[in-house]
Order: structure tokens, then sequence, then C-alpha cells
């Protein structure tokens, strides 16, 4: 715990005023003269001394109204680890189903990784399974039931679209701010570097963690086209030109 | 046209700005005096004599009615107009007689004082002091002689406040100086157990003596009024306790009328003559009332 304004906690000295004012109160009371006491009785006193109980609550919360004044104006804050919310815990198993998941045994792999956090979880974990592709896609409610969260990762079928982390990372935020929960979160993807919008669009929610599952990228070279120098005039169709790519030096010998 | 006064008796306020308690009693007196015709038949001294028959001539205002109707015969009343009965004047000086914001009851009962010496000496009676708190701080023998009412005025007004109010020594003084009958008064707040003011006065009665007791209180300790918590004081033994205006309201109030209420039945069945009088009421509307309720059992 720390301040962020410290400066401000000197304002704990205005407590001397309210605490000074009490105290010329209570030693200030100018006694009145009464020809006989004889009909006053000492229990009366319980009456006074509730009111003095009184006086001491409302010289409490002045106190207090003071204090808590100038620690909000020095700004304090916590640290604190996301487990420490307190918050219920969601397992959310998110399965890309983009166009190059068509590649090799790829969706295979994914579905058999998918199928193993899904195993790995304990009888009242809740989980859910998505789908990713340009948006994302909720294929379970939050379920307990492992073979509905099983069929749910057999349904993954790859489509036609590519998949976007930017709405991954969107719809992420949107889940936790609307649930509530923790969650953590198991991405199963070929971890397409097309993906990837802004680094600011990765942002996740603080009560987010984010796991990786990386399928097929281990062994296939990542192949991107740099440049390409041509003449703006091509005459002779049969002239050839130079191409000029960068990549993994195994597929510079190819 | 002239305008009736709405109220013809004098306002305590008004007392105290006359100087000089000679004045004052006599301003009392003849105001109640006035207000009641000059009867003859009102003071302390009025004892009942004898039954005259009618003759022609007679003031019919002294004709015995009741007996007329009972008897058919018009018979007179007839008093001792003066006697050799002395008026003994007890005045309380301890220091609880000096509460009150505007007219202390120590004043009042100065005034109050000051009009019986001088009702008594309008009926040549003899009339006598004393001043007491825990013990007597002044006495002047009873006297009916030249100066004696300058003498018994000079002593009210010379009378200071003292200490505790003790009601036992200076009574047992005083049955030594009681020697004949009379009427003795006795002013205080009897801020004390009736039981025992009844219990120490009583004695006073035993030699044909009559006892009339005037206490006298400030409206303020009927009904206090206080605004918020306070710490009250004894005004003779300095002690101190915190009340709450809760307090003063509802359970003082019951307490102090309990009091009162004792203080008039204890002095009834002793045969006492006892009345209340507040600071805030006009001293000679009070002493006429008190005087008619005396002759109505005379």
């Amino acid at each position: 715990m720390g301040f962020l304004s410290p400066w401000f906690l000197a304002g704990l000295a205005a407590v001397a005023l309210p605490l000074w004012l009490h105290l010329l109160r209570q030693y200030k009371r100018t006694p009145q003269a009464f020809s006989s006491l004889m009909f006053f009785e000492r229990r009366v006193q319980s009456s006074v001394r509730h009111r003095r109980l009184r006086y001491l609550a409302l010289l409490a919360m002045r106190l207090a109204l003071l204090i808590l004044l100038a620690l909000a104006f020095a700004n304090p804050f916590v640290n604190r680890t996301t487990g420490a919310t307190g918050r219920r815990k969601l397992t959310v198993i998110v399965v890309d189903r983009s166009f190059s998941m068509r590649a090799g045994n790829r969706m295979q792999e994914a579905k058999t990784q998918a199928q193993q956090v899904a195993a790995g979880l304990s009888g009242q974990d809740l989980a859910q399974v998505m789908a990713l592709d340009s948006h994302l896609e909720a294929l379970t409610q939050y379920e307990r039931d492992r073979g509905t969260l099983r069929a749910a990762i057999e349904s993954v079928a790859p489509s036609d679209l590519a998949s976007s982390y930017g709405e991954f990372a969107r719809a992420l935020r949107a889940m936790e701010q609307n649930s509530g929960m923790q969650l953590a979160v198991h991405l199963i993807s070929d971890m397409q570097q097309s993906s990837l919008p802004n680094f600011r669009d990765l942002q996740l929610g603080p009560h987010t963690s984010l796991a990786l599952h990386p399928v097929g990228a281990a062994k296939a070279p990542n192949w991107a086209v740099e440049s390409v120098a041509t003449a703006p005039h091509v005459y002779d169709p049969k002239q050839t030109r130079r191409l000029r790519s960068t990549g993994m030096q195994s597929a510079r010998k190819k | 046209m002239p305008v009736a006064p709405t109220n013809r008796f004098l306002d305590p306020w008004v007392l105290a700005g006359i100087s000089g308690l000679d004045l004052i009693a006599k301003t009392v007196v003849d105001g109640f005096l006035a207000g009641l015709h000059k009867s003859p038949d009102f003071g302390f001294s009025q004892e009942f004599a004898e039954y005259r028959a009618y003759s022609p001539g007679d003031d019919l205002r002294h004709v015995d009615w009741n007996v007329f109707a009972r008897t058919e015969r018009a018979y007179l009343k007839r008093y001792r107009g003066e006697t050799n009965t002395g008026v003994m004047v007890l005045l309380d000086a301890s220091a609880s007689m000096g509460f009150g914001a505007g007219v202390s009851k120590f004043h009042y009962a100065k005034f109050l004082a000051s009009a019986i010496v001088y009702l008594a000496h309008l009926q040549r009676d003899s009339a006598g002091l004393i001043v007491f708190d825990d013990d007597v701080r002044n006495f002047i023998r009873p006297s009916a002689r030249q100066g004696q009412l300058m003498r018994l005025l000079h002593g009210v007004d010379t009378a200071e406040l003292g200490k505790r109010t003790n009601f036992a020594r200076p009574f047992f003084e005083l049955q030594q100086f009681l020697k004949r009958r009379g009427v003795t008064v006795l002013i205080s707040d009897f801020f004390e157990d009736p039981e025992k003011v009844v219990e120490t006065v009583v004695p006073l009665r035993f030699r044909g003596n009559e006892l009339v007791l005037f206490q006298v209180l400030d409206p303020d300790e009927l009904e206090p009024k206080l605004g918020q918590a306070a710490l009250l004081v004894d005004m003779e033994t300095d002690d101190a306790i915190e009340t709450s205006p809760e307090y003063a309201r509802g359970e003082y109030r019951e307490k102090i009328q309990a009091h009162l209420e004792k203080m008039r039945t204890k002095s009834r069945e002793s045969g006492i003559d006892y009345f209340l009088l507040r600071t805030d009421r006009p001293l000679d509307e009070g002493l006429r009332e008190y005087l008619t309720i005396r002759q109505g059992r005379m």
C-alpha cells in the first residue's frame, strides 16, 4: 500500500481542531446555582452519560471525516493480485477455427489439446468452450459437465475466415466485465501473425489470465513477401524478374 | 372616561423598585386592606369575643346572619379588637433563600415579613422578629412600644443570607422566648423533609400559640426550565449534580408537587396554617387570599 500524493497527509493535523473544541467545551461548562438539590437524584446522570456518549460519537465521526478526507486527497493505492479478489473462476477454452487451421492436421491437434485442458479441470470448475475466427463464438454455456464440453470441442470445424486476436481480446474484456468472474483463458491456435492487431487492442482485463497452446507452428517456416522490384512497364512477358523475400534459413535453401 | 386598572395588585417587581421596607409594607398592607374595604374582621389577632343582641343603630354588617337564620334573632358578632396577642415573625435567611433571577425568595420573604409586622403594628399588637439560618442571627423581642415597627423593619432590612437551614436549633431557642401566647409566622422555602419540619415546629403550638407557615418559592423551583443538560450546584451544600431537561420537566415536578402536598397535609394534621407563595405573585394578593381563608375558619 502507498500514497500517490503523500503530502496531503499533512491535512491530518486538522483533526486537532475538533479535538480542541471538544476539550474546550468539556471543561468550560458553567455551573448553575440552584436552591436545593434534594429533588434531584444521582441516577439522572445516566442520561447525561448517554448524551456524553453521543457527543463522543459525534467527535469520532468528525475526526474520521477529516482523516478520510486527508487520506482521499493523498490517493492511496493497494497492490493486489488477481487471485485475491475472491471472484469465481471460469475456464474458457478457445479453439481457433480460422482458415489456416485447415492446414495439415492442425485442427485435430487443436482439438486434442483442448480436450487435454478440459480433462485437467476439477469436478467443480466452471468452463466454457468457444470458437475463434473473425469473431468469438460461444459453443456452450458455463458448464461443469465434461461431456458437454468435450462434445463442443469435437464440434468445432474450420471456417473460411481469418482469425482476429483483436476481436478475441475485446470479447474477453467484455466477458470479464459482464460475468464478474475471474477468467482463465486457454487459446489453442496456430498463432498466425496476420491475426495480430495493434498492440493496444490485445490488452486483457485485470481478472483475465491467458495461456497459449500453439499448434502446427513449430515446423512450418513463416513466409512473408517483403518487396517486389519490377519495371513500371513490362514489354517482354518472357523476361524474368527477381523476387526478394525473407524467411527462415531452411526456407531459403529450398 | 377613566380606564379601570386591569390588575390592582402589586407586582413583586414594583415592590422591589420601592426603597425602604416601611414604604413597601405600608403599600402592601394598605393595598389589600383597601381591597377589603377596611374590614375590621381581618388581621392576625382577631378573636371572637361574644354575641350581643342587635339594637337599632348598630351596623348591619356585624350581624351574624347564620345565627339569624337559625334563631330568627339578630345578634352582633363581637371581637377583641386588641389583645395582648404577640406576633412573632421567623425569617429564614439560609443561602437557598437567595435563589431567584429577578425578585429573589429572600427579598420576597423580607417584603412579607415587613407587611406582617406592619399589619400587627396597625392592630397595636406586639411584634417580634427572629432571623435564622442554622442559628439565630438576629432576635428582636416582641413589643408594642413606640418605635418597635422601625426596629423590626430595620431588623428585616439588615438581614443577610447565611448558610444552611436548620430549624432545630433556632426553634429550641425560640421556645425559651415565647412565654406568651400569640401567633408565630415562619417564612421559609422549607427545603427539608415535611415531617421533620412539622415535628420541629409543632411544639410552638402547645402553649396556645398559633403557627403559620409561609412557604416562599420561585417559579423556577416549581417548574425549572433547562434548555439543555446543566450542572446544578446546591446553594447551601455546594454539592453538584448534572441533570437533563427531561428530568426537570418530568420527575422533578412530580417530586416537588408531592413535597408541597405533604407539607400541606402534615401542617393540617398538626393544626398549623400553611400557605404557599410564589415570588411571581403579587404579595398583597397572596396575603389577602390567606387572610380571607383564615377569616373563613374563624
